[in-house]
């Protein structure tokens, strides 16, 4: 007997999982899909709102970068993603090179989104954005030791600076930028100079280059601005009493320009047919609410120029300006794999 | 017939690779400064380290506990399988962060002496020693298990036999129990060294480049999945070889004699002092690789007990469960299958070997491998559904948690069908012969003379599939459906954003809802159901092992 009803709920349980989660939401009155490269708890929160506000529901899942791209070309126009929310501009340039996305244009974008944060044909766009700096141990090297990028090549920070491994999109996106002010010969260089400049071979994320350099392994590490916000906010006191010992250095390139500056951005996909849902739901990211959900629970800067930051990152007194038009960042990804690969940056 | 049939479908994974690697699902290999012989080198130490570590754990443990009576055995008995409820990559986080420059330790450390980082020597936990150090901790149990199954199995009389020799109590170890205990012990590291080598999660914490690292860095930092395929089939490879240098070296060995003649052996009285050295000894592997760190999560957990009510957890708990559960009831049904199959005709071991080899691939290999051909079937479903219906449906295979569950069942089936295969061998066919010459017939023989025997195996059986799908990470990850969440992915992702305080409570609700297959299994295995026991000892001869 007790064996015949565990083999029932286990069929049950069975049934249930083959169940398919699509099905269900047919009965629903309209659903977008998401392929997030963000993590779920960045994005399911603002999904929740927009579900309330529009009456629009959004099933997300989360997508390894690596596998999104194969995952789509794969499904090809069977896809049933609709839009896809990414880390990083090195993310949406490989989907649109491949011809898997289509413009989304609105008036509400592009009030809300400068020009500098959309594709030129609106492809794809920014939704939030930081800087990737210096980051100093405060107790070790005085902030106006670093002015530029490049400093970073002088003898004198050999073996003292940290930074994560080149196969990250925060890391190829950087050079890409520098590659488009400053040419191949001089991004080289200072690919080149980093390399010198390492403490210990690439290992772990932004975040552990931060630790570390507040515990002492090196003196100066490269990090985006919002692991740092983060950090200082940290529900672990033992990350925010680290936090407090370092501090960041926006520097500028030898082009005069400010620091670099990238964004979380979002794209849809060319083989979804709900446009009209598609553009709700970009529209209400770029507005005040979920802009401020950004900067508020990620530590980023808004892309809205109208929303104003996080009193966090409000105290660094620096405003973000990208310098450089966002798709470059990633038109210019292979040239910068091949000069990590030429320099040796791991 | 139907052994065949799923035998085949079990090996498309491996064609799909093989098809990829050929270049054939498009892509080209780029030219890659891919440092081949690190890989190798690295990923060799790595799973040679870890089986000696094991090895060296799992046997000291198993042979204090079989041969010496001390305090707390009874209790550390069964507490040395619980480190099997932790999930490789949790330890890793864990120690890691104890042992990195700006965790406690050090911290302490440099607290305690006035010394500032670099005035000191302190090991590096993120290194190929870390990597064995933590991998170990959470695969001994495996060695363990097996071990102290083929110690007790040596009957008395052995013993016996060493001391009238005038061999030593204390070189019993080494001249009489290793050598008969050695396939058993040979399974135990051959599992131990295949889970590490299909390791993602410890190496990468751990920046130790490997074969799976590789893999991953191929496909995600360069966008080629042809290179990645290709790295797959050559860590398959090392393993096919290890796998039958281990068949090969002990072609000579024969089978020992069933447990059942054998007297018991009767435990031996040590002084106090020895008696808690012994229980220290055997504390350590259980408070180093389950209670440190189930401490360190509680605290966290502690430290913001708001996450505890956060609804997330709970689904991905149920979908935790269904998971495992519809895994488990898979890689059981079929390993059944398999395991009747090879009873009856032996020659189907060559069918079912590599139907069973998902265990020694990386999970996100089997992620991609099952996710392309079922892709493909899904895709030329919807297309005939739309030529006789004129509507084109939704991808309703690798849209749903069914994807996932294939994936997991693959990978672990070997799991269920050595734990199924080695019971139903402790029931001699000539049983079935007897009862059928009495004109019994094949379904009674099954229902009434197999069943009550076999039920402990495939319980067994489902319930490592159980424990090894709820931490299953790299291919849920990847293949998860929408607004579909486990506790693994959870709990990585979290953590990945370096949120450890928030995912400490998925990663508790997993080690708790593993802990108690882990649980059943130990109930089963050491104490109130003994024949259980003795049925699961043939896991020394598998059929993928003949």
């Amino acid at each position: 007997m007790l064996l015949r009803l565990s083999a029932l709920c286990v069929s049950l349980l069975l049934l249930l999982g083959l169940t398919p989660s699509v099905w269900a939401a047919e009965e629903e009155p309209e659903t977008i899909y998401v392929y997030s490269a963000s993590e779920e708890h960045l994005v399911r929160p603002l999904l929740d709102i927009f579900e309330k506000e529009s009456g629009i529901h959004v099933k997300m899942t989360t997508v390894d970068r690596a596998a999104l791209d194969s995952r789509l070309a794969l499904e090809g126009e069977d896809t049933p993603a609709d839009a896809v929310i990414v880390a990083d501009v090195a993310n949406l340039y490989p989907l649109q090179a491949s011809g898997l996305l289509q413009p989304v244009t609105s008036d509400v974008i592009k009030q809300n989104i400068p020009q500098m944060l959309r594709q030129k044909d609106d492809l794809w766009m920014g939704v939030a954005m930081r800087s990737r700096i210096y980051f100093i141990n405060k107790d070790k090297v005085r902030a106006s030791a670093l002015q530029y990028y490049e400093d970073i090549e002088d003898e004198t920070w050999k073996d003292r600076l940290l930074v994560r491994s080149s196969t990250n999109a925060y890391n190829q996106s950087l050079l890409a930028d520098l590659i488009y002010r400053r040419g191949e010969e001089e991004a080289t260089k200072w690919a080149a100079g980093v390399v010198d400049a390492m403490a210990r071979q690439p290992e772990g994320g932004d975040r552990d280059q931060l630790r570390a350099i507040a515990t002492g392994v090196g003196d100066v590490a490269l990090s985006n601005t919002y692991y740092f916000g983060q950090l200082l906010t940290s529900d672990d006191p033992s990350d925010r009493k680290l936090a407090k010992k370092l501090q960041p250095v926006f520097v500028k390139s030898m082009d005069g320009k400010g620091p670099h500056v990238n964004i979380r951005g979002v794209g849809m996909l060319k083989a979804s047919d709900k446009k009209e849902a598609v553009t709700k739901f970009f529209e209400f990211l770029t507005q005040e609410e979920a802009q401020k959900f950004f900067t508020k629970h990620n530590k980023e800067y808004p892309a809205n120029p109208n929303v104003a930051a996080d009193p966090v990152l409000q105290a660094w007194g620096f405003e973000p300006k990208p310098q450089v038009p966002v798709e470059m960042l990633g038109e210019l990804n292979a040239k910068a794999m091949a000069i990590f690969a030429k320099v040796g940056w791991e | 017939m139907l052994t065949r049939g799923l035998a085949l479908l079990l090996c498309l994974p491996i064609v799909s690779l093989l098809v990829t690697a050929a270049g054939w699902m498009g892509g080209t290999a780029q030219p890659l400064a891919l440092d081949y012989a690190a890989y190798v080198a690295n990923s060799l130490l790595l799973a040679l380290g870890t089986g000696a570590l094991s090895l060296a754990i799992g046997v000291m443990a198993a042979w204090y506990i079989t041969l010496y009576d001390f305090p707390l055995r009874r209790v550390l008995e069964a507490a040395l399988l619980l480190p099997l409820a932790i999930p490789a990559y949790i330890m890793a986080l864990i120690y890691g962060h104890w042992f990195d420059a700006a965790g406690p330790i050090q911290d302490l450390l440099r607290d305690a002496s006035g010394l500032a980082y670099g005035d000191y020597w302190f090991p590096d936990i993120r290194s190929i020693a870390g990597s064995v150090l933590v991998l170990s901790l959470v695969l001994y149990p495996y060695v363990y298990i097996l071990a102290r199954l083929a110690f007790r199995r040596q009957c008395e009389s052995w013993f016996e036999a060493a001391q009238l020799c005038g061999v030593p109590t204390r070189q019993w170890l080494w001249r009489v129990a290793l050598p008969i205990a050695r396939p058993a012990l040979a399974i135990g590291v051959a599992l131990v060294m295949m889970e590490t080598l299909a390791d993602f999660g410890v190496v990468s914490l751990f920046g130790v480049s490997t074969f799976t690292t590789a893999i991953y860095k191929s496909w995600a930092g360069m966008g080629d999945l042809v290179t990645a395929a290709r790295l797959a089939i050559m860590l398959l490879l090392v393993v096919l070889f290890a796998l039958w240098l281990e068949r090969f070296s002990r072609r000579d060995w024969q089978q020992m004699q069933p447990a059942s003649q054998a007297r018991r052996i009767r435990l031996l009285n040590v002084s106090k002092k020895r008696g808690w050295f012994l229980c220290a000894a055997c504390s350590l592997p259980v408070v180093i690789g389950f209670v440190i760190p189930v401490g360190q999560l509680l605290f966290w957990s502690l430290l913001n007990s708001s996450y505890w009510n956060d609804g997330w957890n709970y689904h991905a708990a149920t979908t935790s469960l269904i998971l495992a559960v519809s895994a488990a009831f898979l890689a059981c049904v079929i390993g059944t299958i398999f395991a009747y199959a090879v009873r009856h005709r032996p020659q189907m071991a060559r069918w079912i070997r590599p139907a069973t080899i998902g265990y020694a691939v990386p999970g996100s290999v089997v992620a991609v491998a099952v996710f392309m051909p079922l892709l493909l079937l899904d895709r030329s479903i919807a297309t005939g559904i739309e030529h006789l219906t004129g509507e084109r449906p939704m991808l309703f295979l690798t849209g749903s948690l069914f994807a996932m569950v294939l994936a997991c069942m693959y990978r672990f089936l070997v799991v269920a069908f050595g734990a199924i295969d080695s019971g139903l061998r402790t029931i001699s066919p000539s049983v079935d012969d007897a009862a059928r010459l009495l004109g019994t017939s094949q379904g009674r023989i099954i229902r009434e003379l197999h069943w009550p025997h076999l039920r402990g195996s495939i319980m067994v059986g489902g319930l490592l599939v159980f424990a090894d799908t709820m931490k299953e990470l790299p291919a849920s990850l990847l293949m998860r459906p929408f607004d579909v969440n486990t506790l693994a992915i959870r709990t990585y992702s979290l953590a990945q954003d370096g949120l450890l305080v928030q995912a400490s409570v998925p990663s508790l609700m997993l080690i708790a809802i593993s802990l108690l297959a882990v649980c059943v299994i130990a109930w089963q295995q050491l104490g109130l159901r003994l024949p259980a026991l003795t049925r699961m000892q043939a896991t020394e001869q598998p059929a993928w092992q003949n």
